[in-house]
């Protein structure tokens, strides 16, 4: 059940001491942290540092061991939460992409409206036509994901999470398995996004595109939050030392 | 323990397993109106339950103990349920299925292992004979390409995967000696296998070389190689690792169909099986036979599911 | 077709700078004295000389030098290589013909008396219509058990796998005549009777359906887990995840091993034989029983023929036809 409120002061999303295990190894070790409405928050980190884990514990495609997610206020990790309106709620953008090869583009947006959000079919199709519209692809809905170069079928994706009309979007390292060139149309996409005002949680180490888009950046390593701050000032004046030398490195 | 309370619901499954549990401990119904019923009461029971247990079962988030118990639950229902269908005598199961003396008979256990002798037998030459035969089909078909080879070839492979080896089996067995063909059932059993075999393994073994990309082949017949050098020092070996699986499932198959050689009287597992069954008038010796089948197939089966898991993606 | 004035010209030129064995004018001569060698010096079937098996003997390898060293050339004129292979088709043929014993003025006679077929294709029509509800009925309980397991085993239940696991172990390795033989004959002492068709059908589904559990799980496991996440990051539940992106999916690399596995079946049924399921196979033998020929039997040999390969060749189209559309 989504609260809806008058809740200006109230942050979207909000996550509480998130641990996570896999069998022995412990994965996240207590993170916190405060996305508020509109915002656009940046996770950096290392390979392996947890931040594809943490994304995915806020919409519970992975189930923290210990810790609570708090969307518009509202626990998700709740025993009494419907977990499939939380994530119809929240939209998520993989890195691989992940469309429906056996669905057309069209198909693939209109799937969550239709049987998620239980519209007509048409209805449906006419918003998912439109969200593929503000991507900048309306030539293509009756192709198959296939038919598509990368940058078009992670427009697609991300068409496929608006068209939900949600309330933020996750986006799991959007760019790393483009060819460079068609890395700044999916950014630029998403720097509409954030102007239009939609929160974000974005797993990105463009450091251009973040430095223009994102208000806040969190650094991981290990499974915990070494350093989080306004973008600029984490990226020019970093205090931790493990920052400095990840920047370091991907510069 | 967190879960989604999307569909699981524990207590109407409870509820449901304890009444079909109750409903199928109660007496079956004699008359033919009350049969009917009865069936039909009781596939619903299990509809009902698999309604409920199912939705359990995919749901993740539903606790481990509520998703073995259900499974448990089922097991005991189906239990059940055999029971009251299967009204036989219990008292004489180990008697008739499991029993000892019978199969401690003098000779009893001999024949049984003779059978086993011979089915392998027949196993390892159509086998063998089967292989050279497939290997040779699928060599020439792929090396020589002769449109009017390849329409005999594929001929013989679709005449032979379409017949079922029961028919060829009697056929080669009881019509050939007409024809003054003359045979001995354990010779009619290789040829009729190895006939059938070696058009699959023409098959496998021809996927396996046009498995084999084309640029393989020509890099080779670039430094020289004559076609059959090609096909021996390079696409061979590499099909090898591609076709084992496939192959290894067919010889699977091949040691299961000896059994259809018992209707031409090839005193294989089945048939001494059989004979001693109506001998002692004692169902052992088939529950023995099935066994002496496992034991043969069962390595055999888990070996390919293992080399299935690691084939090569092509 | 290229001309034949070019192609013997081709022959001569190309042929040049070949060893004479391989020139081709000698493989031809060659080919046409291996012939003649077949036809007129080759002893007739009967008691084995052994000069005369030595004969044959030697006969064969020349033939399959001579063939090989002409067809395994690519350069070689097409004519020739069609020949060629015209050639071993035929001799192999006249072989059998000749060495295999058989008595030929009899096969007709026995094998295709067709004057004593009255009443027997009747016969035939009673039988194939058993057979075809014996494999319409078993195909589709094993694929609804088949489907059923096949999902089951993907949750990962250990008490299920279990259980689904044993199904799956026990019925790949018992041959369908002997759990057949089994459920018919040994059941019984039980008390438990099925009538002969229900218990083909049900050996047929519990093999059946452990092969296709196998298949189903296969072709569900190799749908990449992005495809689920992402079901699941728009808020499928499962069931609709299963039923709209995973399946549809899986479906596509199901269809080549499970069209196979369903032709086996439709010719396993034909084991429902030694259950005296009165499907073709029975027919036909107690049709050589009253007719006292073979020629029943042989001849429904035939009907499983045309029946089943345009069958396979059907699957085969479909299959095809998938992959052009997997590809796209
Ligand atoms: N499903 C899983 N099972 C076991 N270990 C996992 C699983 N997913 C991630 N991990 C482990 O968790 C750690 C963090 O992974 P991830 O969140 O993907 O890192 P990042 O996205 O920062 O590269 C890694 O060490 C990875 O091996
Ligand atoms: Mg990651």
């Amino acid at each position: 059940m989504s609260a809806v409120s008058d809740t200006k002061a109230e942050p979207m999303i909000e996550a509480r001491g998130i641990h996570k295990y896999f069998g022995g190894s412990h994965v996240l070790r207590g993170i916190d942290a405060t996305i508020a409405r509109g915002e656009v928050a940046a996770l950096m980190g290392s390979s392996g540092s947890g931040k594809s884990t943490f994304l995915r514990c806020l919409n519970r495609i992975e189930e923290p061991s210990q810790g609570d997610v708090l969307i518009e206020g509202t626990v998700i990790t709740d025993l009494r939460t419907d977990v499939n309106r939380v994530r119809a709620d929240i939209g998520m953008v993989f890195q691989e992409y992940n469309l429906f090869p056996h669905m057309t583009v069209l198909e693939n947006v209109a799937l969550g409206l239709i049987y998620v959000r239980r519209r007509p079919r048409s209805e449906a199709q006419e918003t998912a036509a439109d969200a593929l519209k503000r991507v900048g692809l309306a030539d293509h809905v009756t192709k198959h994901p296939q038919q598509l170069s990368g940058g078009q079928q992670q427009r697609v994706a991300i068409a496929r999470s608006l068209a939900m009309r949600p309330k933020a979007i996750l986006f799991d390292e959007p760019t790393s398995a483009l060819d460079p060139e068609m890395v700044n149309e999916v950014l630029e996409v998403m720097r509409t996004l954030a102007e239009e005002g939609m929160t974000m949680v974005v797993v990105s180490h463009e450091i251009g595109f973040l430095r223009k888009a994102a208000d806040q950046l969190i650094m991981l390593d290990a499974g915990q939050v070494v350093e989080r701050g306004p973008t600029a000032r984490v990226l020019d004046e970093p205090e931790h030392e493990r920052t400095r030398e990840f920047l370091r490195a991907i510069r | 323990m967190r879960q989604e309370l999307i569909k699981s619901r524990p207590i109407p499954l409870i509820l449901m397993f304890l009444v079909g549990l109750g409903y199928l401990l109660a007496a079956p119904a004699t008359s033919g109106i009350g049969i009917a019923f009865d069936i039909t009461a009781t596939v619903a029971v299990f509809v009902a339950f698999l309604f409920l247990f199912v939705p359990v079962q995919i749901d993740k988030g539903a606790p481990l103990w509520l998703q073995n118990l259900s499974a448990l639950a089922l097991l005991v229902l189906a239990t059940a349920a055999f029971f009251r269908w299967a009204d036989g005598d219990w008292g004489r199961l180990g008697y008739l299925f499991f029993n000892v003396e019978v199969m401690s008979r003098p000779g009893a256990m001999a024949r049984m292992l003779s059978g086993l002798w011979i089915a392998v037998q027949v196993f390892l030459f159509s086998l063998v004979l089967s292989t050279l035969l497939g290997m040779f089909m699928a060599v020439v078909r792929s090396i020589v390409n002769d449109a009017l080879l390849n329409f005999f070839i594929d001929a013989y492979v679709d005449v032979f995967r379409a017949v079922p080896p029961i028919v060829l089996l009697l056929v080669t067995y009881s019509a050939l000696p007409y024809s003054g063909i003359v045979l001995s059932p354990f010779a009619t059993g290789v040829v009729a296998l190895t006939l059938i075999e070696g058009a699959y393994l023409t098959e496998v073994f021809r996927s396996g070389i046009e498995a084999i990309h084309r640029n393989q082949v020509l890099s080779a017949r670039s430094i020289g190689l004559t076609a059959w050098q090609a096909m021996r020092l390079v696409v061979l070996p590499q099909s090898v690792r591609i076709v084992l699986p496939d192959y290894s499932n067919r010889l699977i198959g091949l040691m299961k169909r000896t059994a259809e050689t018992s209707v031409i009287a090839i005193a294989e597992i089945l048939k001494v099986a059989q004979d001693l069954q109506s001998q002692f008038v004692n169902a052992t010796p088939l529950v023995v036979g099935a066994l002496l089948y496992m034991v043969v197939l069962f390595p055999m089966t888990r070996f390919v599911s293992r080399l299935e898991k690691s084939r090569p993606r092509q | 077709m290229t001309d034949i004035r070019t192609t013997i010209d081709d022959w001569r030129n190309r042929g040049a700078h070949q060893p004479w064995f391989r020139r081709y004018e000698w493989l031809a001569i060659g080919l046409v004295g291996w012939i003649a060698a077949a036809v007129l010096f080759l002893p007739p079937f009967g008691k084995p000389t052994p000069l005369g098996a030595a004969g044959v003997i030697l006969w064969y390898l020349t033939g399959f030098v001579l063939a090989g060293v002409m067809l395994t050339d690519r350069e070689k004129p097409i004519l020739l290589k069609r020949a060629t292979s015209l050639s071993v088709i035929v001799l192999f043929f006249w072989l059998f013909y000749r060495y295999s014993g058989t008595r030929w003025d009899r096969v007709q006679e026995q094998f295709f008396n067709f004057s004593r077929m009255d009443g027997v294709w009747e016969l035939y029509a009673q039988g194939l219509l058993v057979t075809l509800q014996l494999s319409i009925v078993a195909a589709v309980l094993s694929i609804i058990f088949g489907l059923t397991f096949g999902i089951l085993r993907t949750l990962g239940n250990p008490v299920i796998d279990l259980f689904l696991g044993l199904h799956v172990d026990i019925f790949r390795a018992l041959p369908l005549i002997v759990s057949m033989v089994l459920i018919f004959y040994a059941l019984p002492f039980l008390g438990i009777r099925l009538p002969a068709f229900w218990a083909a059908v049900l050996a047929l589904v519990l093999m059946n359906s452990a092969y296709q559990t196998e298949i189903f799980r296969a072709g569900i496991e190799s749908i990449p887990r992005g495809q689920i996440d992402a079901a699941r990051a728009l808020g499928l539940g499962p069931g609709a995840t299963m039923r709209f992106v995973i399946l549809p999916q899986a479906f596509k690399i199901v269809i080549p091993p499970l069209t196979n596995n369903l032709v086996s079946l439709v010719k396993d049924t034909a084991v429902a034989y030694v259950i005296t399921v009165p499907e073709l196979l029975t027919t036909a033998q107690q049709a050589v029983t009253w007719k006292r020929t073979p020629t029943p039997l042989v001849l429904s040999m035939f009907v499983y023929l045309a029946t089943l390969i345009p069958l396979i060749h059907l699957t085969r189209r479909l299959e095809r036809r998938l992959d052009a559309w997997n590809v796209r």
